[in-house]
């Protein structure tokens, strides 16, 4: 891994896709779980496709100027669904049902069988962010925990024991991307933070499952949803301060649009923080002094040497320029914060 | 922004990629003069934003790869011809005219029903676009004058001379646009000046210094003996260069490396800068970064430094991509090689 600056840049993970990839009109009304073929190019040429978007993805970050680089998914109609219907025990024509986060049923993989990975899911995009970037890269996946409120149990019968095999899933492919070359891995679970009595119930557990025999950074992403879909935020997590006796080092948690309470991060004195500087329910791009701003708020709670400047959650749902223009304040803001401490 | 001794440039176009134009049917054709909108593979709605994106790459490459000089790499563009000379009025798009080919072949060109003349700008928002997005020295390519000319059925002008002079107007009035736009360089593609001397030497140079007239700012002219993918065999040397040197044209892009060109004829180019064509497009390997130094040396003999900027032989479209990369690549590290000889590095 090149070495880092204080105060490093990162996406979280997602980056907007061209419109000449995915129908993004479609892919704005909801967050698929399962298969939603919302792809434009036909079959034989949608991995060509999905690389150039990728590449294009790369080059804006590393236009931009980001210290870490993700492959922005590209390749994903969700941060989920390519993970979660990838694997044996997901009944792929008959889905199941769930309450989504808003409280509306939506189609989820259905557990008709016991959970498994088949093959590896994304090593091949890890090679290739790999093999298109010499900066430090950062791949995600869907946490074991959202995957398994994010389908229907016919088969278990016991949520915990199903998380589990997600967990085992996760930890074989966690695995694979660091052989593969990834700098970082990050573990999406939003939905501890929608289900906080079950994340404390047995999501800590699964967590702990998904990390075993890990050796590299790990982070865990969890926020509130997409700005998106979800428009009311609390301004405190109900879950989070559990993490601290994790195995995870960088906690990625959303701070700008919900304007968080930073003082819980002093629970996670151990953790990096990956901060939420990057509102991405408001469409005007933020000026570098109000990242910088944002960056400083969290100085009375957690030293310079252990934040990581990034969005609030994923980029997906933005229009590219705009991304792209937070993108730039953001590094630009992470300057002028790293002027002011002589760095 | 200022160049380096030896500045490094494409000619033109760059690679496009697979999954925006369908490089197979292209390659099977000859050039098209008139629109082939059919070789796209992106729907019509999203076409733009997917040149735009490929333009995105093609100017990134050329950043990676080192270059001093960027081009928008022409993704827009069906041919480096097309796309100007069937934006002008006069020429009727829909009933096809037939010309020969430099091969010899017919291929359908536009009919020039009416007086040519320029409609609106072509190639300002790109130039833009590519001002936009990157911070380096920028290069536009326009087609000539007299080349869209010889690509054309005429069937309204009483004389060829009358015609290609109105080609000119109209490649005057977009060259001063693009500068106000931004370009640092704009360069005239007259490859056909090459494979039709006679006629170039009656009245083409007249129509192509007619283009330049009133113009402030660098122009370059490329001058070839057709795509190495589409002319496989070369003569040593260009039938039509020297006429050059009392053009106002400041550079003449010109190959070197496929044809061994005797560089010696370099000479009769005083005061021009050359750019110099050091790769050889017909060869998949990519060439190593001293035969790359040792084809620049080639020049030093007849050309100062001082007036030498590296490129490749021609405009690298018809290349795969990885290749095109790594001979671009090959390109800056011979470069820097010779630079270190002259102690400018």
């Amino acid at each position: 891994m090149s070495a880092l600056p204080l105060l490093p840049t990162a996406l979280v993970g997602s980056y907007p896709q061209p419109d000449w990839l995915i129908d993004r009109e479609r892919l704005s009304k909801q967050v698929p779980r399962v298969v939603a073929n919302l792809w434009l190019p036909g079959p034989n040429e949608l991995e060509a496709k999905q690389d150039e978007a990728t590449l294009l993805a790369i080059r804006d970050q590393e236009s931009v100027g980001l210290d870490i680089v993700t492959d922005g998914e590209q390749r994903r109609e969700s941060y989920s669904n390519r993970f979660a219907t990838a694997l044996d025990g997901v009944d792929l024509v008959n889905h199941g049902t769930t309450l989504n986060r808003s409280g509306k049923p939506i189609p989820v993989p259905r557990i008709a069988g016991k959970i498994a990975r088949r093959r590896p899911v994304e090593v091949r995009d890890m090679k290739f962010l790999r093999a298109n970037t010499k900066r430090v890269t950062k791949m995600t996946v869907p946490g074991p925990f959202t995957m398994a409120k994010q389908a229907q149990d016919n088969f278990y019968k016991d949520e915990a024991a199903m998380a589990l095999d997600y967990a085992a899933a996760v930890n074989a492919e966690i695995k694979d991307l660091f052989a593969a070359g990834a700098d970082i891995v990050q573990i999406d679970e939003p939905w501890m933070q929608q289900h906080p009595e079950k994340a404390r119930q047995y999501g800590l557990k699964t967590l702990e499952r998904a990390l075993d025999g890990v050796t590299g950074t790990i982070a865990i992403h969890l926020c509130f949803g997409y700005a998106a879909v979800v428009h009311d935020k609390p301004s405190g997590y109900s879950f989070l301060p559990e993490l601290e006796g994790t195995k995870v080092h960088q906690v990625s948690i959303e701070a700008a649009q919900p304007n968080l309470d930073l003082r819980v991060l002093r629970d996670l004195p151990s953790k990096t923080i990956i901060l939420g500087v990057i509102s991405l329910a408001d469409m005007t791009v933020e000026t570098p002094e109000i990242v910088a701003a944002r960056i400083r708020k969290a100085f009375d709670h957690v030293p310079p040497e252990r934040i990581v400047v990034a969005p609030d959650c994923g980029m997906k749902y933005l229009p590219r320029d705009v991304a792209f223009g937070k993108m730039r304040a953001m590094v630009e803001g992470a300057a002028v914060v790293r002027r002011e401490l002589g760095r | 922004m200022p160049l380096p001794l030896l500045p490094t440039s494409l000619v033109g176009s760059y690679a496009q990629p697979d999954w925006l134009i369908d490089r197979k049917n292209l390659a099977g054709r000859f050039p098209p003069r008139v629109r082939a909108k059919e070789l796209w593979r992106v729907a019509p709605e999203w076409l733009a934003q997917a040149q735009d994106d490929a333009t995105l790459l093609a100017i990134r490459d050329q950043e990676r790869a080192g270059l001093d000089i960027v081009t928008d790499g022409e993704m827009r563009r069906e041919s480096y011809s097309n796309r100007f000379a069937t934006a002008l009025e006069g020429v009727d798009i829909d009933n096809p005219g037939t010309a020969l080919d430099r091969s010899g072949h017919p291929n359908p060109v536009p009919r020039v029903a009416g007086k040519v003349r320029r409609k609106h700008p072509v190639e300002v928002e790109d130039v833009k676009f590519l001002r936009a997005n990157t911070s380096r020295t920028i290069k536009i390519t326009v087609p000539g004058p007299f080349t869209m000319s010889q690509q054309a059925q005429n069937d309204f002008y009483k004389d060829e001379e009358e015609m290609a002079l109105d080609y000119a107007a109209a490649v005057n009035a977009e060259i001063k646009d693009l500068f106000a736009a931004g370009a640092d360089i704009v360069q005239i593609d007259e490859p056909y000046m090459q494979a039709r001397p006679e006629k170039a030497r009656q009245y083409g140079l007249k129509a192509f210094n007619a283009a330049l007239g009133g113009v402030k700012g660098t122009t370059a002219v490329h001058i070839c003996f057709g795509y190495a993918a589409v002319i496989h065999v070369r003569p040593e040397g260009y039938s039509f260069l020297p006429e050059f040197s009392g053009s106002p044209i400041q550079q003449i892009s010109i190959e070197t490396a496929q044809s061994g060109l005797d560089c010696s004829v370099l000479e009769k180019l005083p005061g021009k800068t050359v750019i110099l064509g050091v790769l050889d497009l017909s060869d998949m390997k990519v060439e190593t970064p001293e035969k790359v130094a040792e084809r620049i040396r080639r020049a030093l003999k007849y050309v100062p430094a001082e007036r030498i900027v590296v490129a490749p032989d021609c405009g690298m479209k018809y290349l795969p991509r990885d290749v095109a990369f790594g001979k671009m690549c090959a390109m800056v590290e011979g470069t820097k090689i010779v630079r270190k000889e002259l102690g400018a590095a």
